[in-house]
């Protein structure tokens, strides 16, 4: 799987090192995690200028907290849930400012088009989207979904459930986009 | 034969990520700058990437701004720099989300029978469960100062209101969210009301109530015009960005003891209001409860591992927003805050 892809290339490097082994360390997992961020964040302000800006933040307050990572094979788990934390103040915060959360769709649209299946998944409302992307898209469990967006497993799963139902309504039994 | 969860997951994972242009370039200098990054202090409330977007806008500096027609403009303190924009009409919901933040469910019923001794914060958890506050509803302005005096932001509050103007509501946030609950633990209780909304209530640890991160506050006059009124800290070096639709007029103004001030008339409706004032203020750097750093500190059941590193803000933000209201009219209340 792609997400054990990136944990085999961490656990290479589980021993304990030099803060110079785990500078590099965390400078070399955010590079090849960082799209995958990117579109978890993404799933959640709804803003490629956002989403970067909370990466942004988010790795250099991973960074700075980087001797408290506990297993280097979580690294991909511990950023994605520093940087949801900072989707989610970037978002709370930005509704003192005008506007931030209601920018016209075609702000988005200057960002390179999206996929088919992304397409769809990007339409979801808010609750299921950010579900939707770390189960399917970033294979996460129920249980750590839960544990990223705080709340119990359980609405984790009815979120998924809802979800489910609405894209097999837009894909069709097969997955397919344009399925009915 | 793989199953609809299987085939969605196989499309998904073979899908790349969608980025900007430039993303990695980006992300490459942020990592390259790293290894001599002094730790930040606060998230910046908007990314300088608003101005990355190629915007052909005219900003005309220190006055008026009438960009091409039926657009929506965001912009920096400066009034100037260009942000994202669109061609399309301003959104219906463009005004500020202030009146989004209020949550309008009763919570008693979600709180009879817990502990008397505790304090409780509702999460409404089929919806944004990360941005619902635990907020305090204020009756009037005296109780809203009461609480204020213990406060580590010193909050400045309106002591003067234009005539005819008189206090109809008010509340505040209190700087905590589920990050301070052991996740393994749980809520306390969870409800589903007739409506099928969810909500999670959680007990608040002790000496929550010093840290507000948003006071809002609501002024009306015998015609029911509003005036609005909300603070909340911030980081002067910060970057902001403001928006409005392209009928809006822009004006930097000059207000005793604020760094910054900006004042949009915007009539087009899309702001909620017509008038509207933002102004910051500077202060000590002052520690606040970083509610994420939390996250890390503690162990699960909220003993703490590693001593506790507050965040720190210097600046408070202001904002007025009102109709039937001139700009000289907040110009004196937001000089006469105290």
């Amino acid at each position: 799987m792609r997400q054990d892809e990136a944990y085999v290339v961490y656990s290479e490097a589980t021993k304990p090192g030099s803060a110079a082994d785990m500078d590099e360390f965390f400078v070399d997992g955010v590079r090849r995690i960082r799209s995958d961020l990117f579109r978890v964040a993404n799933s959640i302000l709804r803003s490629p200028a956002d989403a970067e800006d909370a990466l942004s933040e988010s790795i250099v307050k991973a960074y700075a907290k980087r001797h408290t990572l506990r297993g280097r094979e979580k690294f991909k788990f511990w950023m994605m849930k520093i940087l949801v934390r900072e989707c989610y103040a970037l978002r709370k915060v930005s509704r003192l400012v005008v506007c931030t959360d209601a920018l016209p769709d075609t702000v988005e649209a200057s960002a390179p088009p999206a996929r088919e299946l992304w397409d769809v998944v990007a339409g979801l409302p808010d609750e299921f989207r950010v579900a939707v992307v770390l189960f399917y898209y970033e294979d996460l469990g129920t249980k750590d979904i839960a544990k990223l967006l705080r709340v119990s497993e359980g609405t984790v799963k009815s979120r998924l459930f809802r979800a489910r139902e609405r894209l097999r309504a837009l894909l069709g039994d097969d997955g397919r986009p344009g399925g009915e | 034969m793989m199953n609809f969860d299987d085939r969605i997951k196989e499309m998904a994972q073979s899908e790349p990520a969608c980025v900007p242009d430039g993303f990695g370039r980006r992300m490459d200098r942020l990592a390259d700058s790293l290894g001599g990054k002094k730790e930040r202090r606060r998230p910046r409330l908007r990314g300088a990437q608003v101005a990355a977007i190629a915007v052909a806008v005219c900003l005309l500096a220190g006055g008026t701004v009438f960009a091409q027609a039926n657009g929506w403009v965001t912009f920096g303190w400066d009034g100037e720099t260009p942000g994202e924009i669109s061609m399309e009409e301003a959104p219906a919901d463009a005004n500020t989300s202030v009146q989004e933040m209020r949550d309008e469910a009763d919570y008693s019923g979600l709180l009879a029978g817990l502990a008397q001794n505790e304090t409780y914060r509702v999460v409404e958890s089929n919806g944004d469960a990360q941005s619902s506050g635990h907020e305090m509803t204020i009756t009037s302005p005296e109780q809203l100062e009461g609480v204020l005096e213990g406060s580590v932001i010193p909050y400045g509050t309106p002591r003067t209101l234009p005539e005819g103007y008189s206090f109809n509501r008010g509340w505040i946030y209190f700087g905590l969210s589920p990050e301070l609950i052991d996740p393994d633990t749980g809520p306390s209780r969870t409800e589903q009301l007739e409506d099928g909304r969810v909500f999670e209530v959680y007990a608040l640890p002790d000496g929550y109530e010093r840290y507000i991160e948003y006071v809002f506050m609501e002024y009306v006059d015998a015609d029911g015009n509003e005036l609005q009124f909300v603070a909340a800290p911030h980081t002067k070096d910060s970057s902001m960005s403001f928006g409005a639709s392209q009928m809006g007029k822009l004006e930097q103004v000059e207000i005793p003891g604020y760094s910054k001030a900006l004042y949009i008339n915007d009539e087009s409706g899309a702001l909620g209001h017509s008038h509207l004032l933002y102004a910051q203020k500077e202060m000590d750097n002052t520690p606040y409860m970083d509610i994420f750093d939390l996250d890390y500190a503690n162990t699960p059941t909220g003993q703490r591992d590693k001593p506790f590193e507050p965040d720190y803000y210097d600046a408070v933000i202001y904002s007025l927003s009102g109709t039937d209201v001139s700009k000289d009219q907040m110009v004196d209340i937001m000089g006469g805050l105290a």
